[in-house]
């Protein structure tokens, strides 16, 4: 399950993903509930994508 | 869902490629996205009986984020009944898809034309900036074809050529009966030396010295830009002597393919391959023309031109149509396996042909 997605198996609770940058180690917090994200520290997050939609031929493929 | 604490964080990530550079969002985008009912829904007992509406959300939820990967492309090829192939030719068998491409290529092509058709007292030199695979040779070549025998076309590729190769090749320039196009490739190669602009400078006179009627093109593809590309030369010894005499009217640039490019050129070298082989081709399933313009592999106008001559050479004689099937070999997974991963948004492009026009089609 995409951990962006996971708080809909959890209707009206709070979530919190605790992770690290994929480059540099460092930690990445975010909580969510429901629509609301509600913190996103560093601020500057950002999610990529790497398949499946342009070279989704050679990735997983897995929303096609 | 891969989490950078930035984009510039992803942009290090070994395993970035930059192809996918669409899908660096804000974690707010893609919570947006990962609200969708294909994730939303997921406790509801009747899911799977809506799973493919809630697939659909989700492909119109990325399209909208302004997503312009190949893969959103096909609505395109959808919309396409039919293709004027010479509505798209810039000379020759070169033709582009995008309006202003085509026109900025039409007045170069021109201009070219013109310093060929009269030997001018003025500098008719020319410089190009090309994209990788964008078919800067080719169209060279189609613009010296309009003159049939009476011009002649010489190609020189400088990262070829040594200090001697390189003059002798310049020397054979002159003395000709005929105007010459000279294509100077890889103008932007030898960095370092300084012997490419001070044996090149003299010979870019030949015109307007009277010494013979040559129209120079100097083409490169480094700097990623046309700027980029005229700042490194003039970083050279001699780069501002070789600048000075390109006029700056007759600088342009060729564009990367688009998704349109791939697509038309699968369908003139389709076209073209019908006729080499002795028949014409009429129509081409849109779900083959999708394959081949989302198609990695097929990375330049070369290859997809090998590729759509043997989807060619596989239609039945007397076929008029290049269907979907034709593009493999008989029992090519690749055939099954592209269906099953597309079949989700593009499978109204089955059976569905995209019709050819041509009226002045070449072989």
């Amino acid at each position: 399950m995409e951990s962006l997605a996971v708080r809909w198996l959890f209707p009206e609770k709070e979530i919190k993903i605790d992770t690290i940058c994929l480059d540099c180690g460092e930690p990445i917090t975010v909580r969510m509930k429901d629509e609301d994200v509600i913190e996103v520290d560093p601020d500057t997050t950002v999610g990529y994508m790497l398949s499946p939609f342009v070279q989704w031929r050679e990735g997983s493929g897995a929303f096609n | 869902m891969n989490l950078f604490r930035s984009e510039e964080h992803v942009k290090r990530w070994p395993l970035y490629v930059r192809a996918a550079e669409d899908y660096v969002m804000p974690l707010t985008e893609w919570a947006q996205v990962f609200s969708g009912p294909l994730f939303r829904r997921r406790l509801e007992p009747d899911y799977l009986d809506h799973s493919e509406g809630y697939l659909a959300k989700y492909h119109d939820d990325l399209h909208e984020l302004g997503k312009a990967s190949p893969f959103w492309q096909y609505p395109m090829i959808e919309e396409m009944d039919s293709l004027d192939l010479d509505r798209y030719r810039v000379v020759g068998n070169y033709s582009r898809f995008d309006d202003r491409v085509l026109n900025d290529l039409k007045d170069a092509r021109n201009r070219i034309v013109a310093g060929l058709d009269t030997a001018s007292p003025h500098r008719e030199n020319h410089l190009i900036w090309a994209a990788p695979g964008s078919g800067k040779t080719y169209l060279v070549q189609e613009i010296a074809s309009v003159f049939g025998g009476s011009c002649d076309y010489v190609e020189i590729n400088l990262a070829k050529h040594g200090p001697e190769s390189f003059r002798d090749a310049l020397n054979g320039l002159s003395g000709r009966t005929n105007p010459v196009l000279c294509l100077i490739d890889e103008v932007d190669a030898h960095d370092g030396t300084t012997w490419p602009y001070e044996t090149l400078m003299p010979f870019l006179d030949l015109t307007v010295e009277g010494r013979g009627h040559v129209v120079f093109v100097l083409a490169g593809s480094s700097g990623f830009s046309l700027e980029g590309m005229k700042r490194r030369i003039a970083a050279r010894p001699k780069g501002n002597d070789v600048l000075s005499r390109l006029p700056a009217e007759n600088e342009f640039v060729i564009p990367e393919m688009s998704f349109g490019d791939r697509v038309l050129i699968v369908i003139a070298q389709m076209t073209r391959a019908g006729l080499e082989l002795g028949y014409q081709i009429r129509g081409i399933e849109k779900l083959g023309l999708y394959f081949a313009a989302v198609n990695a592999k097929l990375v330049n106008a070369r290859q997809l031109q090998e590729f759509a001559a043997r989807a060619v050479s596989r239609v039945p004689r007397g076929d008029d149509r290049v269907k979907y099937d034709h593009l493999f070999t008989p029992g090519d997974p690749e055939n099954k396996r592209f269906w099953l991963e597309v079949s989700s948004v593009a499978k109204d492009l089955v059976n569905s042909f995209v019709s050819i026009e041509e009226r002045s089609a070449r072989s």
